[in-house]
């Protein structure tokens, strides 16, 4: 009987144990695990911070000859500002290491080899459709307004092409501002400050404007005799320090413009995944001697 | 059950584990535990029933001076659900020789090491601990250095007697 007894007790006490730990675990909030640890910390801080302090002293080390311990101090101090120094240093290393891998495969391409190219990383995309990115390359790096900006291949995991994704809208001494190609037109703008393209066989080279949602269209284009279809690459021709023309995009859709039926509207969408782009290479050419 | 003294043992040992104890700290975060070395000490030595009442005390003071993960209940759930067990095998199994001492502080080190972890990440993220020093390395350095510290345990709660396991070598079977 006693026996029996003894055993529902360590049952109901087993019981209490485990509630109180599950109580501890999901109903006690946060905020009070936290004040019952600084409870029990202020209740014993004399013996903690005692048992803390000889930890300390039996850690010491014995001080070189002919050094005082304040100096010892100022050592340990300096060496541990060199060690942040030499961190950081390591960390800029390896940045710039990845960065002319990246250029050096770059250059390996066909035509690319004279480019004259910035790398910036991408800060940030802004706008409701992100049709603006923030690299963190200014004018301190050479980059204006008007410059082209391209994806690179090979990102990490995502493989992306060499592709012109958009041009420097405004410039600061550190930061620059990239419009890309697909951001709606500024209808105040003039017409000519589309960027000039090329597709298939066409004689003339057309404007590409933003049309938003990823998208872009190249108006008012004369396509009879030349044979344009979905899926044709769409070049940004040869200029600002671009020696070769950079695909952009491929043709999405080709329809009778609404202005003028003798004309057609072409729509484009880039190769580029821009959401997944976290480098860029901006093309900077060379400023004239004088 | 000396309770007053059991209650002072306690005490010290998780101010000992909170400060003193990081002398013996090897690498940059392992160290010994004493608070799994006085569970399986108590949960060796023990009836069952202040069995289930020491392990969830040290569950407690363990969950104070060194919870996982910032969270309190995880190591008072692992404790005292090991701890239990381990009073209910004692009688089977006799935990005198520092060797088997060592092994089952090991042994328990880990799985309470384990649940913990588990019970912990329910409510916060784990990614920050490490998991091989918890699992592993914690655990085999309290085995290593446990069976050292249960001779002045059992001298101070007067508990350095012979096994009541029938099983052990040299009990005594009336």
């Amino acid at each position: 009987m006693r026996r029996k007894r003894a055993n529902i007790s360590r049952g109901m006490l087993f019981a209490w144990g485990m509630g109180i730990g599950l109580l501890f675990l999901f109903a006690v909030p946060q905020r009070t695990s936290d004040r019952i640890q600084l409870t029990y910390a202020r209740v014993f801080r004399w013996p903690l911070a005692a048992g803390h302090g000889l930890t300390l002293a039996a850690r010491d080390v014995a001080l070189p000859h002919g050094v005082t311990e304040e100096q010892y101090r100022e050592l340990l101090a300096n060496h541990r500002e060199i060690q942040n120094v030499i961190a950081n240093l390591q960390a800029k290393l390896r940045e710039t290491q990845s960065q002319n891998e990246m250029l050096a495969r770059l250059r390996a391409k066909p035509g690319w080899e004279t480019v004259p190219i910035q790398l910036a990383p991408v800060i940030v995309g802004v706008g409701q459709e992100q049709n603006e990115l923030i690299i963190g390359r200014g004018r301190d790096h050479g980059l204006a307004i008007g410059q082209f900006v391209m994806s690179l291949g090979e990102q990490g995991a995502l493989s992306q092409s060499e592709s012109v994704v958009g041009t420097i809208s405004s410039v600061d001494a550190r930061t620059a501002k990239v419009r890309l190609l697909t951001a709606p037109r500024d209808p105040k703008a003039p017409r000519e400050s589309g960027v000039v393209v090329s597709i298939g066989n066409l004689g003339v080279r057309p404007l590409l404007e933003g049309l938003g949602g990823n998208k872009a269209r190249i108006p008012l284009v004369k396509v009879e005799g030349n044979n344009i279809g979905k899926g044709d690459p769409v070049y940004v021709q040869k200029s600002q320090g671009l020696d070769v023309p950079v695909i952009a995009g491929r043709v999405a859709q080709c329809v009778r413009s609404r202005d003028d039926p003798m004309f057609w509207d072409i729509t484009v969408e880039p190769v580029c995944d821009v959401a997944g782009l976290r480098e860029v290479a901006v093309v900077v050419p060379p400023i004239p001697a004088h | 059950m000396r309770w007053i003294r059991f209650a002072v043992l306690v005490l010290a040992a998780s101010i000992l584990q909170a400060s003193l104890l990081d002398v013996l700290r090897v690498r940059r975060d392992v160290k010994p535990d004493l608070l799994l070395v006085l569970l399986v000490f108590f949960g060796s030595r023990c009836s069952s029933t202040h069995g289930v009442i020491t392990s969830f005390v040290l569950g407690f003071f363990a969950d104070l001076v060194s919870p996982i993960g910032g969270v309190m209940g995880p190591r008072i759930i692992s404790f005292g659900l090991f701890g239990t067990l381990l009073s209910d095998v004692q009688n089977v199994f006799s935990l005198r020789r520092p060797l088997y001492q060592g092994g089952a502080i090991f042994l328990l080190g880990v799985l309470t090491a384990v649940l913990s972890y588990l019970l912990a990440s329910l409510r916060t993220d784990g990614s920050q601990t490490r998991l091989l020093t918890l699992f592993l390395w914690q655990p085999l350095y309290s085995g290593i250095l446990g069976p050292l510290f249960t001779l002045p345990v059992g001298w101070w709660m007067h508990m350095n007697r012979r096994s009541r396991s029938p099983f052990a070598r040299g009990a005594r079977v009336r």
